[in-house]
């Protein structure tokens, strides 16, 4: 078995045809996680039980037990807690922390039978967009060493593109599962606020946090969330609605109308422009209407992103104290001091109705005039990252200039719609991804447009040549 | 021109419970600055000054009065993950209040 | 312009729902073994999520009610921020801008009226035990109580003196008690004052100081506490001098208070809506519906019970300071006289655990039991009359049946005769 020729669905298939077990599997994976990570960085800790767990898994099968992911390997972000093993959130503040309990998602794909190979890297905290902030080692892009691979699900991107593992979780706070998507060329999904629990996932920012899939293909990326996604009574803010085999209904003969929204586009690179027009043309090719509109709050949504979600950052992390766990806060490293700080002024005294209350004003506006929108086009079609992937280092200086990477990402959690990152043709040999933002639980429509762009590409055929 | 000036990042290093350096504190005066001078724009939006909260369309989501057993952590597991502990307790520096 | 007192009360209430505010964890923590009940979402743990208790939310809103107080329709929880080592999230989860209720009102036997400001619902914090090891002060964290649900009452500065603020606390114990929705024991700290104390102009022109009293484990200390201290600034003041804006603790032994903490600038709470909570919205329906689930106020049941037991005011005061007692008096009334079980019951001479089991103590048989003795047996009453006098025997033990054996026999047939040899029975 080659892994790197792998899918979620192919490797099923070769466990229920038996020609391989779990443990060989799982085994192929970590040899290649034993050759590769030492240079890639793309996981935090891999499991030493990764082993035991599969041959758990393939004991299930040989009694005739049927689950959705039994067998598989994948890897949670080091944010999902797991009580099997330690999770850091990439921070060294939490470098030795055990959990005393699973998230509700590593519970879930427990219970599906997965195998949890390791836990990936990411900015800590989920503090980045580049993968650069971590104290576990910078992920390189397997695609181009030198670069970055975008963040903060960094870890996780880098391990599915370098077939390190079959599929990851991310959690996308203002981009961060579609980021890596797009530099990894993996695909990075940003579910419905409320389709996934955040239960037990290290909160960054508890209004936009949107636990998701990378994967290679959108296929798999539909399976995987809809083990993933449901109600959760210990998350309030989790829905009530059912969860669709969304991979069990990717082929539609419905034509779409697609938005183009101008703000997404002004300023927007001109290579960046043509594969992105390209990408549309081709969808326009199957029949899908285009419709070009504009959204005004577009424009403030970062400034809007910036004073609430790091009020809530500096609010979720005021429970690291050194006291129940972990070690005291010097030990945050200095972007999260820097959010913290932002986040405390923008909420305190005297400034909250300049910062922060006009922000979450603005974001009520910017949500409107999203729903408004959604209801004249089924999806807005448009870039991911307003630059390619960069050399690692490169950009660390400006503070500002790393923020305005997620100018295009933050819209999406700030309304909490749903957006994927689907791999499309590469910019100046880099990987590229583009984004398709839906309307609130309407994955499904989603996946299904994702799912013909990829047909238009097929780029998860393309596998990096690792160093 | 600088909004943040060391003063004030000294004040929000204090609320934050952040332990700052003095090149960090001068570092992030700048940056702070830089940052929130940007993030200022957002004054130009005209918006309805209502007070807004973060949530989408969901309410009432309550849980009934019941134990629940399953989540409860023994007192050991509770203290697992201090660095210091005493009798059962969790230990720190002396408080006076 | 007269300076007069101006105190208005800070009351927290320790709800006693059977689990926490915002877990599954027990909500009784008193005596426990330290750190036994968390999760985590009490002890802080990375990831853990509230979700708030039902229950919680109807009965503050029911102490709202009590109060006479209007009711928000749409509420939120917000998180209030602050480092301290028994906050296990670094901040609290309670309501800011929108409380369950608001604007309420608590009338005291002169006819004054206490405006309450607002009632709340919170949690409560950890607790800390402050010790020396080995030479080192230290402090200790328990979390049992993290989480707890905490009601807030909130009243203007209507009070001016310290005995307008007992009766006001004492009536408020008796509201809550009589809803069954806490122990208001003030040793236990399910029912914890904080008054807060100035000389001003009136309560709405205050002075531009007030001093917070804290630890104050009863009633009596908190009347004191705030007597001394109103004596203590007025002094002050007499010779020209502001006092201080502080916190100030309260020493029973010398009935004193002393300073504990110095504001120097009011503390900046970073308050924002908890995202993990949506907002609570009501319809006027169910608070109609939480309205009528309101015991009568305890005033109104005192007087019911003078009216209709005959009850001495203060037999019936006792009674209805007790919701137990009160409890145990309305199911039993019946089988013993009224009057004499409310007495056994204030008196404590009585096992509220058990039906009441009086050996030969009554005085008296109540007259319907003997009416209703006759009435069911008159073949046997006919015997009697007709000379088999020996049948008495019969109808003693049928009273005695009646009453649960609470009647003297020699009684019972002194009554039984006076009867027979009395009018006739009507039928």
């Amino acid at each position: 078995m080659d892994v790197t020729e792998l899918t979620l669905k192919s490797a099923q298939t070769g466990l229920e045809q038996n020609r391989f077990t779990s443990v060989e599997l799982t085994q192929s994976y970590l040899e290649r996680i034993k050759k590769y990570n030492p240079k890639y960085h793309a996981f935090v800790t891999v499991n030493p039980q990764a082993l035991v767990e599969a041959k758990a898994a393939d004991q299930l099968r040989a009694k005739g037990k049927k689950l959705p992911l039994l067998g598989i390997p994948l890897a949670p972000k080091d944010n999902f807690l797991y009580s099997k093993m330690r999770s850091t959130a990439a921070s060294k503040l939490l470098d030795n922390y055990i959990p005393q309990y699973d998230s509700t998602v590593v519970s879930k794909l427990k219970a599906a039978g997965a195998v949890v190979i390791g836990k990936t890297n990411l900015d800590f905290w989920g503090h980045g967009s580049s993968g650069e902030h971590t104290d576990y080692g910078i992920p390189h892009n397997p695609y181009a060493f030198d670069r970055v691979t975008g963040g903060s699900s960094s870890g996780s991107g880098t391990a599915v593109a370098a077939d390190l593992c079959l599929m990851g979780t991310g959690s996308d706070t203002g981009g961060s599962n579609r980021q890596p998507g797009s530099y990894c060329n993996v695909v990075g999904v940003k579910p419905t606020y409320g389709r996934v629990s955040r239960y037990g996932v290290i909160a960054m920012a508890s209004s936009t946090d949107s636990m998701g899939p990378l994967t290679k293909t959108v296929e798999d990326a539909a399976k995987f969330l809809s083990v993933m996604a449901g109600h959760d009574l210990l998350d309030a803010t989790t829905v009530k609605l059912p969860v669709p085999h969304y991979h069990l209904n990717l082929e539609t003969e419905r034509k779409f109308t697609l938005g183009l929204i101008a703000e997404y586009f002004e300023g927007l690179d001109k290579k960046y422009l043509k594969v992105i027009e390209a990408a549309v043309k081709k969808l326009e090719d199957r029949g899908h209407q285009v419709k070009r509109l504009s959204i005004p709050a577009v424009k403030y949504a970062y400034p809007m992103y910036c004073l609430t979600v790091f009020a809530e950052i500096a609010s979720n992390l005021s429970r690291f104290d050194g006291i129940r766990y972990g070690y005291d806060r010097d030990a945050f490293g200095e972007e999260t001091k820097r959010r913290i700080m932002i986040g405390t002024h923008s909420a305190s005294s005297g400034y909250a109705d300049k910062y922060y209350n006009q922000a979450m004003a603005g974001r009520k506006m910017l949500t409107y005039q999203f729903k408004q929108a959604l209801e004249t086009v089924d999806a807005f079609i448009g870039p991911v990252f307003p630059f390619p992937p960069f050399k690692i280092g490169e950009r660390e200086t400006d503070p500002l200039k790393m923020y305005l990477s997620d100018v295009l990402t933050v819209p999406a959690n700030l309304t909490g719609n749903p957006a994927v990152s689907v791999p499309i043709e590469f910019v100046n040999g880099l990987p590229n991804g583009l984004q398709i933002i839906c309307k609130h639980f309407d994955e499904q429509t989603m996946f299904q447009i994702a799912h013909q762009v990829e047909e238009d590409y097929q780029m998860y055929k393309l596998r990096p040549k690792l160093v | 021109m600088s909004s943040i000036s060391p003063k004030l990042v000294k004040h929000i290093a204090k609320l934050a419970n952040l332990p700052l350096s003095a090149g960090q504190i001068n570092k992030f005066s700048s940056q702070l600055s830089n940052v929130l001078d940007f993030m200022g724009q957002l004054s130009k939006l005209k918006i309805d000054p209502k007070k807004a909260s973060p949530h989408l369309d969901l309410t009432n989501v309550t849980r009934e009065d019941k134990i629940d057993t399953s989540r409860i952590l023994t007192q050991k597991q509770a203290l697992s993950q201090a660095r210091k502990t005493h009798q059962g307790y969790f230990l720190v520096k002396a408080i006076f209040s | 312009m007269k300076l007069q007192p101006t105190i208005g009360l800070e009351i927290h209430v320790e709800l006693k729902t059977r689990s926490k505010m915002f877990c599954g964890c027990p909500a009784e923590h008193f005596a426990k073994p330290a750190n036994s009940q968390t999760c985590p979402v009490c002890l802080g743990l990375p990831g853990a999520l509230p979700v708030p208790n039902r229950l919680a939310i109807d009965w503050a809103i029911m102490i709202g009610l009590a109060l006479d107080c209007q009711v928000n329709l749409k509420s939120t929880f917000d998180r209030k921020h602050y480092f301290y080592p028994d906050l296990a999230k670094g901040f609290q989860i309670t309501q800011y801008d929108d409380p369950f209720s608001f604007k309420g009102q608590l009338k005291l036997e002169s006819g004054k009226v206490i405006r309450i400001t607002r009632v709340h619902l919170e949690e409560d914090t950890g607790k800390l035990l402050h010790k020396t090891i080995d030479g080192h002060k230290l402090t200790l964290v328990d979390f049992n109580r993290s989480g707890v649900p905490l009601v807030e009452i909130v009243t203007e500065p209507d009070i001016s003196s310290g005995e307008e603020a007992k009766e006001f606390l004492k009536k408020l114990r008796d509201i809550l008690r009589s809803l069954g929705v806490s122990d208001c024991d003030m040793e236990k700290g399910s029912m914890r004052l904080e008054p807060n104390i100035s000389w001003s102009l009136s309560a709405d022109k205050l002075a531009d100081y007030k001093v917070e009293i804290k630890n104050l484990n009863s009633f009596r200390f908190a009347q004191a506490g705030i007597d001394y201290e109103l004596k203590r600034q007025k002094a002050l003041l007499d010779k020209g001098e502001m006092p201080v804006q502080e916190t100030r603790g309260y020493q029973p032994a010398t009935k004193a208070t002393f300073s504990q903490r110095v504001k120097e600038t009011a503390a900046d709470y970073r308050y924002f809506p908890e995202p993990d909570i949506p907002p609570i919205v009501l319809t006027k329906a169910y608070v109609e519906n939480l309205r009528k689930q309101l015991p009568q106020l305890p005033e109104i049941v005192v007087q019911e019970l003078v009216k209709d037991f005959h009850l001495s005011l203060s037999t019936a005061q006792l009674l209805v300071k007790d919701p137990l007692k009160l409890a145990y008096f309305i199911q039993y009334n019946r089988q013993i006289d009224a009057q004499t079980l409310a007495n056994l019951i204030v008196n404590k001479k009585i096992d509220l655990s058990h039906p009441p089991q009086l050996k030969t103590t009554t005085e008296t048989v109540d007259p319907k039991i003997i009416d209703q003795v006759l009435k069911e047996n008159k073949d046997v009453v006919v015997k009697y009359k007709a000379g088999k006098t020996s049948v008495m025997g019969f109808l003693v033990g049928q009273v005695m049946r009646q009453t649960r054996g609470q009647v003297d026999p020699k009684l019972a047939s002194q009554e039984l005769l006076k009867r027979l040899q009395g009018p006739a029975l009507k039928s």
